[in-house]
């Protein structure tokens, strides 16, 4: 039996060692998660979802496969609870008289994702993770670059001081093998195609 | 055009990077329903990529310190779920009882039990409290077993030893053994019985914070200096460091960006390493601008590191490079190199606390919380006066057992 599969053989039966073993772990995502800027919360709000996170994942471990599974679906919950709490409050400040405080940001929709139901989020999100993980550390760099701080072609050429060429077909590369991944679940890919137009 | 052209050009398009010229290519290709399928679902990867990065990234991150408090509530919770209460009568183990003598007469039965049983316990034998681990076994080749009360152990990639136990290597087997007098290689095959020896009246922190028992844990000795809370909890570089190419890791918010800036304090003149808008882990290696121009052996730096655009908030550090360089760690080190590295950077003079965090924060699940990996990290925690990290690596260890 593999460590991970012993993990979560344990985690299910309740062991408190497992779970104090993963929960700093998974506290770092949550917060990670519930610190998203379409809520906007505050850090003592981010915490509090973050140990509302934890609680709710601790009573579905028996449905998780793995442990990015586990970490997909600890951000998951975190990020739509930390939307439906800014939510809650944006709705509770409309309800007030008008009062000079700005509009809050917390008002803003939260795009696509929030179209995905949790067990679609957390499936993606699984198998995002677990594509870009089997790709190599260069290539997942360069996607990351362009995803996550949204750096041009130019900019990742100079950063990482390959020509142009090189870094597009390593993204396109990369961006084929996601794709592969995604076709492993037809149904996702099916709902994904209705939302993400 | 071939499906690599067809996805490099997919690629151009979607990252708003085409020509002219790559629309109209694009155009004439998708009159091909088969392309126009591929490009659908290059739009989707690219789109949902985009859209799920912030939390791809969230999934990604390292592990940090959780308050005490929240772990421990979180742990009562797993544990009121998975031993519901329910009256011990009315167990399927008592229906003897209830059938035959009714819930008072049982009730008085089992309470005269349980007083024997107290009255043995508390008189024959002390309570069980967790012991003191007289080693601990890394194993770098084959499958060595370990026997504890006569039974095999599954087998593990390190484990921590009891008295008592006994480690059996076979031809093929070898690995470290750690204990009150440091690493030794053990190459099988060899048996070795693991007995209580007589231990030094005083432990060296790095001897208290292995081989203690969980309850004789505390922060005095181990927490040896008090820092204020204000700061950003710097975890490696600090104190000295054999790397010329650290890892730069340090507690982040989780909302947060931070500017770092790394000065040469003998060679003023050296132009300062910068970089602005990162979280951690920074790896020195892999920015093009730091790597080409490494640390210098012997040398003395100050690392600050602020949160993006709140110049408040700026910590400084100061820390040493050794004069004589150990050969930087391997990209892919094994769990038994890492684990000895961790251990030799803890014990060596000086020490070298922050390279030592580096390793043991980069362990991989479920090693990077196993007991060994978090005393290694209690005494790391400790000499750096980190009182967070340290009280909730303590709670940690102590709910092992």
């Amino acid at each position: 039996m593999s460590d991970e599969v012993q993990l979560l053989h344990r985690l299910r039966q309740g062991d408190e060692a497992a779970w104090a073993h993963v929960f700093p772990f998974l506290w770092a995502v949550a917060r990670r998660a519930a610190a998203t800027p379409l809520a906007a919360l505050p850090a003592s709000e981010v915490d509090d979802v973050a140990a509302e996170t934890l609680s709710r994942v601790a009573t579905r471990a028996a449905s998780t496969a793995s442990l990015t599974h586990l970490r997909a679906l600890t951000a998951t919950i975190a990020f739509r609870q930390a939307i439906s709490l800014a939510r809650r409050k944006s709705a509770a400040k409309r309800t007030q008289p008008p009062t000079d405080h700005p509009e809050s940001p917390s008002a803003e929709p939260a795009g696509p994702l929030e179209r995905l139901d949790e067990v679609e989020l957390c499936e993606l999100l699984a198998l995002l993770a677990e594509a870009l993980a089997a790709l190599d550390p260069e290539t997942r760099s360069f996607l990351w670059d362009k995803h996550l701080i949204g750096l041009s072609y130019r900019e990742l050429a100079d950063k990482y001081h390959k020509p142009v060429g090189t870094i597009a077909a390593r993204v396109a590369r990369g961006l084929a093998k996601v794709r592969n991944s995604l076709r492993q679940s037809p149904h996702l890919l099916q709902e994904l195609t209705a939302f993400l137009r | 055009m071939t499906d690599s052209e067809f996805e490099l050009l997919a690629s151009r398009i979607l990252a708003g990077e085409a020509s002219a010229e790559d629309r109209h290519a694009l155009d004439r290709a998708l009159a091909n329903p088969q392309r126009l399928r591929q490009f659908d679902e290059l739009r989707i990867a690219w789109t949902s990529l985009h859209e799920t990065a912030p939390l791809l990234d969230a999934i990604e991150t390292v592990p940090e310190p959780m308050p005490a408090h929240t772990l421990t509530q979180l742990l009562e919770e797993v544990r009121a779920r998975h031993q519901p209460p329910a009256p011990i009568l009315s167990l399927p183990a008592f229906a003897w009882a209830r059938s035959l003598l009714g819930n008072k007469v049982a009730l008085a039965t089992l309470a005269a039990v349980l007083a024997v049983a107290a009255y043995y316990a508390f008189n024959l034998r002390p309570f069980a409290t967790p012991p003191a681990p007289i080693g601990y076994f890394i194993v770098t080749h084959g499958v060595p077993s370990v026997l504890r009360d006569g039974t095999p152990m599954s087998s593990a990639p390190h484990r921590v030893l009891w008295p008592g136990d006994e480690l059996r290597l076979e031809a093929n087997a070898a690995g470290w053994l750690l204990t009150v007098d440091g690493l030794s290689q053990l190459n099988g095959p060899r048996t070795v019985a693991l007995t209580d020896g007589e231990i030094a009246a005083e432990l060296t922190p790095v001897q208290l914070a292995l081989f203690s028992p969980p309850s004789k844990l505390l922060a005095d000795p181990l927490l040896t200096t008090t820092r204020g809370a204000d700061g950003i909890s710097v975890y490696s570089p600090r104190s000295t460091t054999a790397r010329l190419m650290p890892a730069i890791l340090w507690r982040a918010e989780s909302n947060a960006t931070y500017d770092l800036a790394l000065r040469d304090e003998l060679n003023p003149d050296t132009p300062p390493w910068q970089l602005n808008g990162v979280r951690p882990p920074v790896q020195f290696a892999n920015l093009p601008a730091w790597r080409d121009r490494p640390l210098q052996p012997d040398g003395v730096y100050r690392l600050t590191i602020q949160q993006s655009g709140q110049p408040l908030s700026a910590t400084e550090i100061t820390f040493a490079t050794t004069p004589a360089l150990e050969p930087p760690p391997t990209a892919d080190p094994s769990l038994a190199s890492s684990f000895t590295a961790a251990y030799e950077d803890l014990t060596a003079a000086p020490p070298r606390t922050g390279d030592a965090l580096a390793t043991l924060l980069s362990l991989p699940e479920p090693h990077a919380n196993s007991e060994l990996a978090l005393r290694l990290r209690l005494l790391a925690f400790g000499a750096l006066g980190l009182t967070d990290e340290f009280q909730t690596t303590l709670a940690q260890i102590r709910l092992l057992h």
